[in-house]
């Protein structure tokens, strides 16, 4: 019996999970939680009442039109130069040291520099998002174009194929799984970037604002409903962006980065 | 790794020199190319920044000049040592917990098989969930001080780390751990025999765990505090002193720099002691 369900991981962790939302309604019952710690039921309460006033999908599509701006933006800027440094030395020779020199900053830091020249506005928000998100792509894109199997160039050049072939037909689509990856974690960074630049600066909408404003008013029904549409749009996100690389990737290894 | 990939599909087509010494002199001189290039690369962002604001002339916009002397100043009479410590302990402990916590849980998860069937699928589905939306939870529980700082970025950092640790304890080769088996080693040294096997990627983790600590440090002290790079950035910003704001920043790039090129250097030492050469 245990064994069958071990054999059988989704059921397992989906049973550990239960198990956990039950233990957790339970401490509820017996009035273990502190108060700013809602039961299971209540946060799905909480997410039925801000739905029916229209507050909460009013704010995540707010968060959802500046994270998808932001995310576009620096994952395009990403692709584009991470390939082009990856085909072409001239560009490598111009683009690698100065991203490798501003990598390890974070990106949040410079919405305080960003807020002095456009204030606390979306234009400040998304900037900030697209220029965190480009690292992760650029990197990604960069090295996956450098660590194409020569073999496959040989092959190319063999069949007599130009330059722009070789690039459309066999460094594009050998680089696939790398940029796919980057873009995977540029994602999952453009929603925190989303909660962090919402949260600072009063009036900014968007589910990130709709925290803060639960957590200062200690209304913490929105304050939960707001969290938790947060983690609704990473895990869909994720799993549509898992979805459509899988079409581009289709046969080909694809290297696990922090994924299994 | 140096070989572009367009440059090895045209060498063929290109001029080669057909003399070894010849070879060599065209090499160098390429070599030199490059590092010229490269040089120009890193500077051309300064002198453009410099540029740019001799012509705007603007207060709110400093060159580089002055937000290296502000650095300085602040550096000198010691305001920015208070800050750069209390955020450095916080975040440094965050990540200690995150790479000790995440490599017994990655370890276990690749070795004990309930563990597999009850955590790994929990672990892989809440990875993209924004964890630092829990934030104002966890100040609720721990306060504005240090406590709800260092578990969120063990929070966030925990993750990749115990995905990593996942799958490079399953890539290790079956043999060495039948083998220490078959010898007699008890659990502790075929952790050990895991640790070195895997000690690669845990460098690489470490690596990649580094920049997400950083985030959420500044991040948090952004939202919700008194003291730390995170604050006087605020702080700075709020008074409308762009030069100590771009300061702050300068300073944060260069720990970031500093404090990945001491991964790096780590990763050199260990490759050595784990008889592989990597990063």
């Amino acid at each position: 019996m245990i064994d069958a369900i071990l054999d059988r991981k989704w059921l397992a962790s989906l049973l550990f999970a239960l198990l956990l939302i039950i233990l957790w309604q339970c401490m509820d019952v017996f009035e273990l939680l502190p108060s700013y710690v809602l039961s299971p039921w209540d946060i799905l309460d909480a997410l039925v009442a801000t739905t029916v006033d229209g507050t909460l999908p009013l704010a995540s599509v707010q968060s959802v039109l500046l994270q998808l701006s932001g995310f576009a933006v620096g994952a395009i800027a990403g692709v584009v130069l991470g390939l082009t440094a990856g085909v072409s030395r001239w560009a490598e020779d111009f683009i690698d040291p100065v991203v490798s020199l501003t990598y390890p900053l974070p990106k949040i830091a410079l919405f305080p520099v960003v807020v002095i020249w456009f204030g606390y506005t979306d234009f400040s928000r998304a900037l900030v998002i697209a220029t965190s998100c480009f690292f992760p792509v650029f990197v990604n894109a960069y090295a996956g174009t450098r660590s194409i199997e020569p073999r496959l160039l040989w092959v190319a050049r063999n069949a007599d194929a130009g330059k722009a072939r070789i690039f459309l037909q066999v460094i594009l689509r050998a680089a696939m799984p790398a940029v796919s990856n980057g873009i995977r974690i540029s994602l999952a960074l453009s929603f925190i970037l989303t909660y962090a630049t919402e949260t600072l600066g009063a009036s900014a909408g968007g589910l990130g604002n709709m925290i803060e404003d639960g957590f200062n008013d200690l209304q913490y029904g929105p304050l939960w409903a707001g969290i938790v549409a947060f983690a609704i749009l990473g895990l869909v996100a994720d799993r549509i962006w898992g979805r459509l690389s899988a079409l581009w990737t289709r046969g080909q290894l694809v290297e696990a980065m922090g994924r299994v | 790794m140096s070989e572009k990939v367009i440059d090895r599909v045209t060498s063929t087509t290109g001029q080669e020199p057909s003399t070894p010494s010849g070879y060599r002199a065209a090499e160098s001189q390429r070599r030199w190319a490059r590092r010229a290039r490269r040089t120009v690369a890193v500077l051309l962002p300064f002198v453009v920044w410099w540029t740019l604001a001799e012509i705007a002339n603007n207060r709110l916009f400093p060159g580089p000049i002055e937000v290296i002397a502000t650095l300085v100043d602040v550096t000198a009479d010691g305001t920015i040592w208070f800050h750069a410590q209390q955020t450095a302990q916080r975040g440094l402990t965050g990540l200690a917990i995150a790479v000790v916590g995440g490599v017994f849980l990655g370890v276990g998860m690749a070795s004990v098989r309930w563990m597999d069937s009850v955590l790994e699928p929990l672990v892989s589905a809440t990875y993209p969930i924004p964890k630092l939306a829990l934030f104002p939870l966890l100040v609720l529980a721990l306060g504005f001080g240090a406590e709800s700082k260092i578990v969120m970025v063990t929070l966030e950092c925990a993750y990749p780390v115990i995905l990593t640790t996942y799958a490079a304890t399953r890539g290790v080769d079956k043999h060495y751990l039948w083998l220490a088996r078959n010898v007699g080693a008890g659990p502790l040294a075929r952790f050990g025999i895991i640790m070195r096997a895997t000690s690669t990627s845990m460098v690489a983790t470490l690596r990649m765990a580094l920049p997400i600590m950083l985030v959420i440090m500044v991040v948090t002290e952004l939202i919700s505090e008194s003291r730390g790079l995170g604050y006087l950035l605020r702080r700075a910003s709020s008074d409308f002193d762009p030069e100590l704001t771009m300061a702050v920043v300068l300073l944060l790039a260069i720990v970031g720099f500093v404090l990945d090129r001491l991964v790096v250097l780590l990763g050199d030492f260990v490759g050595r002691w784990a008889g592989k050469v990597q990063l």
